[in-house]
């Protein structure tokens, strides 16, 4: 099955296929887009407006307060970092193991995870009440009396993100140069100069695609070690403290292996959209979408499995405060969302088990939905629940998010919206080049299945220009 | 062009050009020209790893990988300096660990290995691919990045008929004269010869 879809490519034509991946960029936007823009940017602006009331007013206006100090902002912190997870997860590991539907997603969830790791920033930021101070935690030699502490995972946060971020900008950027060329010699103006100095002057000669092949390969070998960190300190905010559902040992692979379920999800969320509304269905085809879906069922797996071992720790442990801690997070004031959570995470995926659901659209993007549903509640839960029902009963509290949290909570959805509809318009959403290296691969594999009379050149498909229904 | 600008240059003769319409073709081209002692450049319109491969079979070793290596060893001692020298400027006990507990500290060495190993990689690929250059190469065609595959002879006028003759049998469309009439930056690439 994969290998037909795979040898559909070889009857590609290489100027159509560049044609239809370059026109998103080079057609006007259609009227959805442009509501969907306008959409986005007023949600980001209710954003921003809630933003100026908290630093006008002050963190009173949200819902923090002992013994609760972080909630819904670290909760969106952790969850859009987790959803950059996924972008250097495909694009990076993915090539390293040549996989063949790479091409129809490294792309877009590159963007994704700049857009979110940039979402994911403010976070921080926004919580620290005082913004212009967020320059407190760079370590550089100061007399402010403030000890740089290098033991201190939120200091090691810092660098993770930030490298992170870089390396993924490198990664995205200089992976767009031969896309960036082409865009260059289809435009004419300000368009043509723009387009040429983002190309930095690439020609795809061999002195340049000899050092580039190996700058790719080294890179992504570079990033893919970084995907696993990034999560892996993130935990570390939480298991390094002491407190009961956070000090635990399993956090870096359960959260490292949840973001990346999330992060798959997000995929889908925007994909889905994306080939429709741009006519791509012959570059994502529903082969790609399909093997997307496996890997969501294998991670949300190692999920389920993550928190079945959390709750069978909690017991064993025959520790009092980890039992309670467990027992309050499932039965406790925010039993809704946990088990809400527990839905959307565990079971709804195993829907994905039947070949049906995988391949049907609609049904993956209501599932992609509820699994970042899901996945943002896992966060809230795992923050909330162990800060409100901490070791002494006497100091447990209950919180309740507020509006302004809400308002700042939607901003960032709209936020990330606005700059991925805004990446569509500028790059190919696609890589345009590699999608040709695989039409050149399938037509050589081809060739090679010809002559050895495995295939007769009569069953070749007419070289129609691709449409392929979803 | 003004009248005031002075005048162009007379264009320099560059070599020959021709495109295929398939890898095949190119690579046999390449093993002509490798017969008749012609060096050559070819444009990819994708980086395709056994082409290049079949292509410049000389350059298997990329200096791209001592950059990175460096990048990566540089990164990892300057992230040792840094924490234990500002640990041991700023010494401040905590949980009762030592000023210079590296445990912690290696989190802070990997990320900093891993990012200047990326910038050097990056460093490394701009300097041996001469990267950024805004004047195109000359014999560079826009289909060239698209569905064709370019192969150009740098080669003397003495040597003109020759690579004529060779890009014509290995089957090459447009074959053409280079000339480096010295436009701009980003000006779209002649090959036609000067009027």
């Amino acid at each position: 099955m994969a290998q037909a879809s795979e040898l559909r490519e070889a009857d590609y034509d290489l100027r159509q296929t560049s044609d239809d991946l370059i026109r998103p960029v080079e057609t006007g936007p259609t009227l959805r887009y442009l509501v969907s823009v306008i959409f986005a940017g007023l949600v980001t602006l209710i954003g921003v407006v809630c933003w100026g009331r908290q630093l006008y007013v002050g963190m009173g206006v949200t819902g923090l307060m002992w013994p609760v100090m972080w909630a819904v902002y670290i909760t969106n912190f952790v969850f859009w970092i987790g959803i950059a997870h996924s972008g250097t997860l495909i694009s990076a590991i993915l090539y390293l193991f040549r996989a063949k539907f790479r091409p129809a997603f490294s792309r877009s969830s590159e963007a994704m995870t700049i857009f979110a790791v940039a979402t994911a920033g403010l976070f921080p930021i926004l919580h620290l009440g005082r913004a212009w101070r967020f320059y407190w935690v760079l370590p550089y030699p100061n007399e402010r009396r403030i000890w740089p502490n290098f033991r201190s995972p939120l200091v090691l946060d810092v660098f993770a993100i930030s490298t992170y971020l870089t390396v993924s900008l490198i990664f995205w950027y200089l992976g767009m140069l031969p896309d960036m060329a082409e865009l260059r010699d289809r435009s004419r103006g300000w368009k043509r100069t723009l387009y040429g100095v983002a190309s930095l002057g690439w020609t795809g000669s061999l002195r340049q695609l000899s050092p580039y092949m190996k700058l790719y390969i080294l890179l992504a070998g570079l990033a893919t070690p970084l995907v696993l960190s990034v999560h892996t300190t993130v935990s570390w905010d939480f298991s390094l403290s002491l407190l009961p559902g956070w000090h635990e040992e399993i956090f870096p692979p359960y959260f490292v292996a949840g973001a990346i379920f999330s992060g798959l999800a997000m995929v889908l969320t925007l994909v889905i959209p994306l080939r429709s509304w741009f006519r791509l269905k012959a570059y994502i085809t529903i082969d790609h979408l399909e093997r997307l879906c496996q890997l969501i069922l294998l991670t949300s797996s190692i999920v389920t499995f993550s928190y079945a071992t959390e709750y069978f720790i909690a017991w064993y442990s025959g520790n009092t405060y980890e039992h309670s801690a467990y027992w309050m997070r499932a039965f406790g004031h925010y039993w809704k969302p946990f088990w809400f959570m527990i839905a959307c995470n565990c079971f709804v995926p195993l829907l994905f088990f039947s070949r049906r659901v995988r391949r049907n659209i609609k049904g993956m993007f209501i599932i992609s939905i509820l699994i970042n549903v899901g996945m943002w509640l896992e966060r809230f839960i795992i923050i909330v629940t162990t800060l409100a029902y901490s070791f002494d009963p006497g100091s447990w509290g209950i919180y309740h998010v507020q509006w302004i949290e809400i308002g700042i909570t939607a901003g960032s959805f709209g936020w990330f919206m606005l700059q991925f509809l805004g990446f569509v318009k500028i790059a190919p959403s696609l890589p345009v080049a590699e999608v040709r290296k695989d039409i050149l691969e399938a037509r050589r594999q081809k060739k090679a299945l010809i002559a050895a009379g495995l295939l007769t050149a009569a069953a070749e498909p007419p070289a129609a220009p691709p449409e392929v229904p979803a | 062009m003004t009248p005031a600008n002075p005048p162009m240059p007379p264009p320099a003769y560059r070599g020959v050009v021709g495109g295929f319409q398939n890898e095949e073709e190119l690579r046999g081209a390449s093993v002509l020209a490798d017969a008749a002692g012609l060096r050559y450049e070819a444009f990819l319109p994708a980086g395709d790893e056994d082409l290049l491969r079949a292509l410049r079979f000389r350059t298997e070793k990329s200096g791209v990988r001592f950059w990175t290596l460096f990048g990566g060893i540089g990164g990892g001692v300057a992230a040792m300096a840094l924490t234990i020298w500002t640990m041991r400027n700023w010494p401040m006990v905590v949980g009762g660990k030592p000023i210079v507990s590296w445990p912690p500290f290696i989190q802070v060495i990997f990320e900093w290995t891993v990012l200047l190993a990326s910038f050097l990689c990056m460093a490394g690929f701009l300097i041996l691919s001469g990267l950024p250059n805004l004047y195109l190469h000359p014999a560079y065609r826009p289909e060239f990045n698209v569905d064709r595959f370019g192969l150009f002879f740098p080669c003397s006028r003495g040597e003109e008929a020759l690579a004529r003759a060779l890009l014509a049998r290995a089957g090459a469309e447009k074959i053409e004269t280079v000339w480096d009439r010295g436009l701009g930056r980003l000006a779209p690439p002649s090959v036609e010869p000067p009027s």
